[in-house]
């Protein structure tokens, strides 16, 4: 079989073309809008945390509980829609993974009673990252890295801005998820 | 000169591995998607995804979503092999010639 070398490069600009339409298919196949969705409530929800000794424990559970209802909401129609468009083996495994660390979670939290609202948040985010990184490992790589990334960052702000954690985790938690839901979507992930 | 795969080396078939290979960590893409992002029909798509099958470069599975069947494509190791080593040849045809643009 001949090819030229003009028709090697069209072939090859073909390729490149059809590549960045699938990485672009899916980072918008639901994935990139579940990490933007929740970057968005934890950036609002713990600025609101911040500022609770201004505001008071009602005006910021009440947001957080309706952020999280309609997150979970938003989050589950989209897993539903991805399923129709991309399949992973393990789909069904993910998604147990998730309730198996909630548990986990739970039973940890009996023995471990943290009371300070700063550790509270610092072990259910770090329970997320774990889930993170794990997906990672199964799923796409750089969800490990981003992870271990906001993991790094979080400690940062837990020992050495304690009076600003929550701001803090605003902007690395929900802001790290916000850019990264966006780099899916343009196909970089 | 590289060998080329013949299989492989045909548009549509080559547009279909490049796609299925830009997908990683196990997962794989619905017949419809591949079907609209190739801008093929049906019975076009079904035959190239026939022909690679039978070569061994994709492996199809069924499952039923939303109580609609669907089919799910994704490549195997040897079909990203031999894409990889089809992108290498093309690669070369145009690096022996001295042309410029030869990596992805």
């Amino acid at each position: 079989m001949n090819v030229n070398p003009t028709e090697a490069e069209r072939t090859l600009e073909s390729i490149r073309e059809t590549e960045d339409q699938m990485r672009k298919a899916l980072g918008a196949s639901g994935g990139a809008y579940q990490i933007i969705i929740w970057g968005v409530i934890m950036a609002i929800g713990y600025t609101l945390n911040q500022f609770a000794d201004r505001l008071g424990v009602v005006l910021v559970a009440v947001p957080w509980i309706i952020l999280s209802v309609v997150g979970n909401i938003l989050c589950a129609v989209i897993s539903f829609r991805m399923g129709r468009k991309f399949h992973h083996p393990m789909a069904a495994r993910i998604g147990f993974l998730w309730v198996v660390f909630v548990l986990f979670g739970m039973i940890g939290a009996l023995f471990v009673h943290p009371t300070d609202p700063r550790e509270i948040n610092l072990l259910i985010y770090l329970l997320v990252m774990l889930w993170l990184a794990v997906m990672g490992l199964w799923v796409r790589l750089p969800l490990l890295w981003i992870s271990l990334a906001v993991t790094g960052l979080l400690m940062f702000g837990y020992f050495i801005l304690p009076d600003y954690f929550f701001l803090w985790l605003a902007l690395v938690g929900g802001g790290t998820m916000i850019g990264s839901g966006w780099l899916l979507l343009r196909g970089r992930g | 000169m590289p060998e080329l795969d013949e299989i492989i080396h045909q548009p549509v078939r080559l547009r279909l591995m490049a796609a299925l290979v830009a997908i990683k960590g196990g997962e794989s893409a619905d017949f419809t998607l591949l079907r609209d992002l190739l801008g093929v029909t049906d019975g076009n798509l079904g035959a190239h995804l026939r022909r690679l099958e039978d070569a061994g470069y994709i492996a199809l599975t069924k499952k039923f979503v939303d109580r609609k069947p669907h089919t799910f494509v994704a490549a195997t190791t040897l079909g990203r092999s031999v894409f990889h080593s089809q992108v290498a040849a093309l690669e070369e045809i145009i690096r022996s010639a001295g042309g410029g643009k030869a990596k992805r």
